[in-house]
């Protein structure tokens, strides 16, 4: 009896054990599901960072219209997002992206191409300014944007700083990190790593 | 040569009940998606991927219970060991059709397995398992013997189920890697 116990004891312990590797494996897993990009994926077509913001006219929901891209006023910059009502990835970064470009003092401009009823309904739900909700397939051309939610972030003299696909916020949030350091792309920043030994933190 | 203890085929059945009713219930908690994985593999014609796709579950589910209740034990063994084989050579196929991007469908992590030839050896070993626990043992178990089988099958299947995960993720650093080459 008494030896069944110990031994009782002692499995319990493996058990315990094993679970906590267990846990600790599928953790790592989660983590790296979170991780995978980590910043806008820049796709090496159209107008690069660091090169003109193609400069365009365009009508937005509320009728009137608005210049997309080209140089900006003083001290602001300008964020451009390219989303559909289609794209399901776009719902659920649109308030994400409102309150973003709100705490970072970034002038939002959203850009469709489709139905405008469609857009408008989007523009009503998520709470975004009809004035600055381009509907123009024009814009997604200049820029040559292929995939969505594609976020395009223009400097005061009118350059892409960076662009990208972005799927959440920290996505965003690059964008504006790789204004303040010069980094131009995930890429870019993953290249300069590999080519210095030293970590540069 | 000594009787095999009766704690060793325990163990290995408490093993494979557990590890079959953990892949039925990863697959009916996606039971859309392993539908939508049973016609990826492209072995059976669009309209039977569906009926095949629960007949994979129900079987499973078969075998568990009848390791674990340790009833029908050879048939339950029988089928077991021709679910794995069935399965081994629907990847071989496709891996040697080239196609390793497709997801095993094994649902076994939070992340997705691609087909590799590391998932044909775990389901040999599996086999190789499952067979020791219709492997005859000295009469009468103890129950100690009953403690120590019952654990060490638990135990196994929680290594066994890290052992998938760690998997997985080489499939996401691979990803990883190759994304930001």
């Amino acid at each position: 009896m008494m030896l069944l116990v110990s031994q009782g004891l002692l499995w319990v312990v493996v058990i315990v054990l094993a679970i906590a590797v267990l846990a600790l494996a599928r953790q790592i897993g989660v983590l790296h599901e979170r991780i995978a990009p980590v910043g806008a994926l820049n796709i090496s077509r159209g107008p690069q960072p660091g090169e003109a913001a193609p400069r365009l006219t365009a009508r937005t929901l509320a009728g009137n219209s608005i210049d997309v891209g080209g140089a900006q006023p003083a001290g602001s910059l300008q964020l451009l997002l390219f989303v559909a009502a289609t794209c399901p990835v776009c719902k659920v970064l649109l308030p994400t992206a409102r309150v973003f470009a709100d705490n970072e003092g970034l002038d939002l401009v959203l850009v469709g191409d489709g139905d405008g009823g469609e857009l408008a309904a989007m523009a009503r739900r998520f709470e975004l300014d009809p004035a600055r909700f381009v509907n123009a397939a024009e814009v997604g051309l200049a820029y040559q944007v292929g995939k969505l939610p594609y976020a395009v972030l223009i400097s005061e003299p009118g350059v892409i700083v960076a662009q990208g696909l972005v799927n959440s916020r920290e996505h965003l949030e690059s964008l504006v990190v790789s204004h303040e350091t010069g980094v131009k792309s995930v890429q870019e920043y993953l290249r300069n790593r590999r080519a210095s030994p030293v970590n540069p933190r | 040569m000594l009787p095999l203890d009766p704690s060793i085929p325990l163990t290995c059945r408490v093993l494979g009940a557990l590890v079959f009713a953990g892949a039925a219930l990863g697959k009916l908690r996606h039971a859309t998606e392993f539908t939508g994985v049973v016609a990826n593999y492209r072995l059976l014609p669009e309209a039977l991927a569906t009926p095949a796709a629960w007949l994979v579950v129900v079987l499973e589910i078969a075998v568990a219970l009848s390791l674990a209740a340790g009833l029908w034990l050879s048939a339950g063994v029988t089928l077991g060991c021709v679910l794995l084989a069935v399965f081994a050579l629907a990847m071989g196929v496709n891996l040697a059709r080239g196609r390793r991007q497709i997801d095993c469908g094994c649902f076994q992590s939070a992340l997705r397995q691609h087909l590799r030839p590391a998932l044909l050896v775990r389901n040999a070993l599996l086999t190789g398992l499952l067979l020791v626990a219709v492997l005859p043992a000295a009469p009468g178990i103890s129950a100690l013997q009953w403690v120590d089988g019952i654990a060490a099958g638990l135990v196994l299947f929680l290594v066994y189920q890290a052992g998938n995960e760690l998997l997985a993720l080489r499939d996401a650093v691979d990803a990883l890697r190759k994304r930001f080459a």
